[in-house]
């Protein structure tokens, strides 16, 4: 802090402090309650926060190795949770890069070329986008069982058709990357072209370096909302095997039992991979590489 | 033939025309300079003929071919931006060699010319820095080196110098200059600096809101202004100007009288004039001498300001006829205060006349017959 700051601010400062505690306590105790719920014996959802004992029952499950309870019986893990979450992470990142490809093309286009019907086209990719995902299920699978026909890959209870499916909503994505291009000065652009740089080496070598930030943030956020999906997964998915972790762990919850302590485990082990790609992702989020440029 | 030609060139942003019917042609090896007010179109015309700008009307072809449709990359041109359009996630090696490293010219010539270039511009010790971390005037320096390190047909120049202080912009300056004389290159330069303008041109263009007032040498346009624009135009502290009436005229002088009632001669074919026309009489600042008394040619004057350069004084005068005050340029040891009533004589070919459309009349000077 380079600026000084009088004494009276230490009061203001307390405060400040005193409201991010309380948010940060807000935001962590579910958090704390999940990881307490999957280390406690047994299947309960309340308790106290701090267990009296713990048991890793629920991870090993999770993590598919069997064990024995009280009684001596062999308890086999009852679902592939690590198949599962697998299948999201491997799903997710594919989704991630192909969306990140489908939405900086189509940024480009929309933010630096020129063509008829541009404001219609991004206006009405937005507008249908807002329509409820939910609401468009049987649509979903009835293509995807059509496709399935003509391009068993594709099908219903394929990776490949998840996939496809997810790429259909970039448009969000698409408005977020082209505010960002657009922010960028066009001359530096227009610079690369008079050094001999076609349209695509302009948009490779000049405008996307200077985009990673925004791209990184589209990257997480697809990643993320993919990890996460589960009506069109659940619906797409049929398979034990094939299933997401996000539907998988749904299993845990059936009607007779709920499984909350294994459900936990599985819960927390979906978070790691978000976790891992935010850390990753961050030292790229950083401001600033567009400056020095343009003069002004 | 021509290298660059520009065929009745009109622009238009939107329904407002900006460039209107410019004709002009660039030979091989010119260095064009253009000048002119603020706004005028200097960047836009450079703009079009980079091809960052689509030509509304109008025909422009480079080496005898149509360019209109030809996007930038294929019309061998570099150019460095106003505005520099360095890239800011490169550093300045390879801001330099962007250029040669698209072209994929071999490893060995890229660092060759860079190091050449960083060497003319003084950047040696910059190479590693991202345009962020520098001056503007070496970032400026940064966008020459990246126009100058290929080997285009045809380089140009937004106001390159703008951002330079004075010694490192006269270095540069002979720089460009000795560079266009050993390429034999072709330029063009947009400058808002006199200096650079005179020194630097083969041929100079006088712009004004969209229009090309002259073309020519710049001592032509110096000595034979077109107009009353381009004579207040070139030259620095501009030309006076003093309010007329034609009493006589002839095709060898014309006299006039100014408010005053004192008569001036002007050595200016004056055939198609009319008598009692109102007419505007202009002189530079560095033709007039101080004098005693009143005679023919003389402006009479009060001084308003007095400016010592040094190596010479700049009077501001307050005159009857003159539009804005009369500037005279007179050597330094001149004695003259501030409120002084001063003369100053005029040598009759050292006038120019614009007639009522303040276009010029041909001057009849002594060392053309
Ligand atoms: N993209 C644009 N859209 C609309 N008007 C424009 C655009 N670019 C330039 N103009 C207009 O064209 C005119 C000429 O601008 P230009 O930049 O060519 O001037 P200039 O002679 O280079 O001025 P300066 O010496 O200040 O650089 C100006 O009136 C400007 O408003
Ligand atoms: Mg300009």
């Amino acid at each position: 802090m380079a600026i000084v700051t009088g004494k009276r601010n230490l009061l203001s400062h307390l405060a400040a402090h005193a409201g991010i505690l309380i948010f940060l306590a807000l935001v962590l105790f579910p958090f704390f309650m999940i990881i307490s719920i999957s280390l406690r014996p047994g299947n309960f959802a309340v308790g106290s926060l701090i267990p009296p004992e713990i048991s890793f029952e629920h991870w090993k499950l999770a993590l598919g190795i069997s064990y024995e309870d009280a009684h001596g019986n062999l308890i086999n893990p009852p679902f592939p949770v690590l198949t599962w979450l697998w299948n999201s992470v491997k799903i997710a990142t594919i989704t991630a890069f192909l969306i990140l490809a489908l939405s900086t093309t189509s940024a480009y286009a929309f933010a630096r070329m020129k063509f008829r019907f541009k404001g219609a086209v991004l206006n009405s990719i937005l507008l249908l986008q807002m329509f409820p995902a939910a609401l468009t299920l049987i649509a979903i699978f009835s293509i995807f069982d059509t496709l399935g026909e003509y391009i068993p890959w594709l099908g219903v209870d394929t990776h490949g058709g998840l996939i496809l499916s997810y790429l259909g909503g970039i448009a969000l994505h698409v408005w977020t990357i082209k505010g960002y291009f657009e922010s960028i000065p066009v001359d530096i652009e227009e610079a690369a072209s008079v050094d001999g740089a076609n349209t695509f080496q302009t948009f490779l070598y000049v405008l996307l370096p200077m985009a990673v930030p925004i791209l990184m943030v589209v990257f997480v956020l697809a990643f993320i909302g993919t990890l996460i999906e589960y009506p069109v997964a659940s619906i797409l998915l049929h398979q034990e095997d094939n299933l997401t972790l996000a539907v998988g762990s749904k299993l845990f919850l059936y009607e007779q039992n709920y499984l909350w302590g294994d459900f936990a485990a599985a819960a927390v082990l979906s978070g790691l991979p978000i976790t891992a790609v935010f850390l990753l992702a961050q030292k790229w989020i950083v401001s600033g590489l567009t400056v020095g440029g343009s003069k002004g | 033939m021509a290298q660059v030609t520009l065929r009745n060139i009109c622009k238009s942003f939107g329904d407002i025309e900006t460039i209107h019917n410019v004709d002009l042609d660039i030979e091989k090896g010119d260095l064009c300079v253009f000048v002119g007010p603020s706004g005028c179109g200097k960047s836009t015309i450079l703009r079009l003929i980079a091809g960052l700008e689509e030509i509304t009307s109008g025909d422009l072809n480079m080496g005898g071919v149509r360019v209109n449709e030809l996007p930038p990359a294929e019309r061998s041109i570099s150019m460095v931006f106003q505005s520099y359009a360095l890239y800011p996630h490169m550093d300045v090696f390879r801001n330099m060699a962007f250029g040669l490293k698209i072209a994929k010219r071999p490893t060995s010539e890229i660092n060759e010319k860079v190091n050449w270039a960083s060497n003319i511009l003084g950047l040696n010790s910059y190479l590693d820095a991202k345009p962020k971390s520098l001056s503007g005037g070496q970032r400026q320096r940064v966008a020459i080196g990246r126009a100058i390190v290929r080997n285009p047909d045809l380089f140009l120049f937004d106001e390159p110098l703008s951002n330079l202080d004075a010694a490192l912009r006269v270095q540069t300056r002979m720089e460009i200059a000795q560079l266009h004389r050993k390429l034999g290159a072709t330029m063009v330069y947009v400058t808002h600096d006199q200096v650079e303008a005179m020194t630097l041109a083969t041929r100079m263009v006088v712009l004004r809101a969209g229009r090309v007032e002259q073309v020519g040498k710049p001592m032509d346009l110096f000595r034979r202004p077109c107009n009353k624009f381009v004579a207040g135009f070139i030259g620095s502290p501009k030309m006076n100007f003093l309010k007329v009436t034609l009493m006589r005229a002839n095709e060898k002088e014309a006299m006039v009288r100014d408010e005053d009632g004192t008569l001036h001669h002007v050595s200016v074919e004056a055939t198609k004039l009319s008598l009692g026309e109102k007419l505007t009489l202009g002189v530079r600042p560095e033709r007039l001498d101080l004098v005693d008394s009143a005679t023919d040619n003389t402006i009479k004057g009060c001084i308003l300001m007095v400016e010592r350069l040094g190596d010479q004084t700049l009077i501001h005068v307050k005159t009857s006829s003159s539009t804005d005050h009369c500037i005279a340029r007179i050597p330094a040891e001149s004695k003259v205060e501030l409120g002084d009533t001063v003369y100053l004589k005029v040598k009759s070919h050292h006038y120019h006349l614009f007639d009522k459309d303040e276009q010029a009349c041909h001057r009849l000077l002594p060392d053309e017959t």
